[in-house]
């Protein structure tokens, strides 16, 4: 072959070792030449189309550089996702450069390719990172106006002596205040690396720390609050302090959304600790608030995914999903829309 | 003395009805609030106010923009001027352009949370005519 009868061993050797997908193309986009790399990913591709080699699809791709460099002779670059046989799906960054014999007669297109797939998932992660951002921002501002109206009524109420002005005022600033401890405790979680640490606890105390801490949330916003427990449940190898953010975060969301429904007179949340089988217990949190339609549970558990428009941050439920599998448990959602929502945590005795 | 103007406040958020309403009443207004759209049109029926402030982004399926158009095509109300109040901005990293959206929604002022009290008292009482010695 052409490339063959110009270069000796070494050179040859070299292109071959290259960590690159290295192919030299005719103009119908036929491999006529193949770099070793390029055949251990994708078998023997030499006589074969570039698309149907990188692809398995009978059509060009849209904005071939090779095509380009055959048109101007000048080199391009480009992007394309790839499929690697028997592997996972990648992302490609492409050169293309015209390919001269001696007598500088352009007789193919050197095409030269770059795994770019981990620099993509990180350009995913950042992204994402910014839109966590924003939305964090976002939940956060709402929370400072509620604070600093709240101080507002209260200092009136001060000012006024007007004792009934400041009690009225108080409790939106605390619920606030548990609002934004526990958006920054999430994020902690959220970007730590940190391994669980087993110890025996109670499920009743870790139910109970939940209501305690959100009993005033509740009831300000004219919310029943209660537990049930099952007093034969034993003591479980349990994280005690993620297992109490997990529950927190759930009662919290139980809360905002008991808080946003119109269409019930009363609100009632029930968290639960009761044995689900011989081998697993559970945790649940259910509530009679706006409940959700079947797409919206798909994605809740993603991260900076939020129902709750602005007020949301996308975090919580992210945060509960990866404490359960930490504990190498189990999250089941039952919802319906206008109805209300059981949140069911499964985790081994 | 003139007699107080009445402001009708609907938001689904009760704590920034309850606060903001506050604030308006401490500076001489009537407050009525709804917390929902179907009782806020409601009271703006019953209420017959000198003004609307009206969040445009609730999170209901009855919108603040149904309300709007609600208000706008009823012959009694369609004269109440309206505040329009939102977070929109933020939300899609955009600012609100009035121009693009007159027909749909065309309120007298428009004010993004966070509401800035002293803000909102001016817009207020430009909306109302007052002016201040």
């Amino acid at each position: 072959m052409y490339l063959m009868e110009k270069s000796d061993k070494f050179y040859s050797n070299i292109i071959d070792l290259l960590p690159v997908y290295l192919s030299i193309q005719n103009k119908e986009l036929k491999i006529i030449y193949a770099n070793r790399e390029l055949k251990k990913d994708f078998g023997e591709v030499t006589g074969k189309l570039c698309h149907i080699a990188y692809k398995n699809s009978s059509k060009k791709c849209a904005n071939c550089p090779v095509e380009k460099t055959f048109k101007d002779n000048k080199v391009h670059i480009g992007e394309k996702t790839v499929q690697i046989p028997g592997g996972k799906t990648s992302q490609l960054l492409i050169y293309s450069a015209p390919f001269y014999d001696n007598s500088n007669n352009e007789l193919a297109v050197m095409e030269l390719a770059t795994n770019i797939t981990k620099v993509k998932e990180l350009q995913a992660e950042l992204t994402g990172l910014g839109q966590s951002l924003a939305m964090m921002s976002h939940g956060i501002k709402n929370i400072m106006e509620g604070i600093q109206g709240g101080a507002y009524v209260i200092d009136e109420g001060i000012y006024d002596e007007d004792w009934n002005l400041v009690k009225k005022g108080w409790p939106i600033v605390k619920n606030n205040l548990i609002d934004i401890s526990g958006i920054a405790q999430n994020v902690l979680y959220a970007s730590k690396k940190r391994t669980i640490r087993l110890e025996k606890v109670f499920p009743a105390d870790i139910v109970n720390h939940s209501i305690n801490h959100f009993q005033g949330k509740a009831d300000s916003h004219g919310i029943k609050l209660k537990p049930e427990i099952n007093p034969d449940l034993s003591p479980v190898e349990l994280d005690y302090f993620s297992i109490r953010r997990m529950l927190n975060n759930l009662v919290a969301n139980a809360i905002d959304a008991c808080s946003k429904d119109r269409k019930k007179k009363s609100h009632e949340i029930i968290v639960r600790a009761d044995i689900y089988n011989e081998l697993q217990f559970k945790f649940e949190v259910e509530d009679n608030g706006t409940g959700m339609e079947n797409s919206m549970q798909k994605k809740i558990f993603g991260q900076f995914y939020s129902t709750k428009g602005s007020e949301g941050t996308g975090i919580g439920l992210a945060v509960v999903n990866k404490i359960v599998k930490e504990h190498n448990g189990k999250i089941e959602v039952d919802s319906e829309s206008g109805k209300g929502s059981i949140f069911r945590v499964i985790l081994r005795m | 003395m003139e007699k107080k103007k009445k402001i009708v406040m609907i938001d689904d958020n009760r704590d920034f009805l309850f606060t903001v309403g506050t604030f308006l009443e401490r500076n001489g207004y009537i407050v009525a609030t709804a917390d929902e759209a179907e009782a806020g049109l409601k009271l703006v029926k019953q209420e017959a106010p000198d003004l609307i402030l009206l969040d445009v982004m609730m999170e209901m399926l009855f919108s603040g923009f149904e309300i709007y158009r609600q208000l706008r095509i009823d012959p009694d109300l369609k004269d109440i001027p309206i505040i329009g109040i939102s977070g929109i901005a933020d939300e899609i990293n955009v600012k609100y352009d009035g121009s693009s959206d007159n027909e749909y929604f065309n309120p007298e002022e428009f004010l993004e949370k966070p509401v800035d009290n002293e803000l909102l008292l001016k817009k207020v009482e430009k909306v109302l005519g007052i002016t201040k010695p």
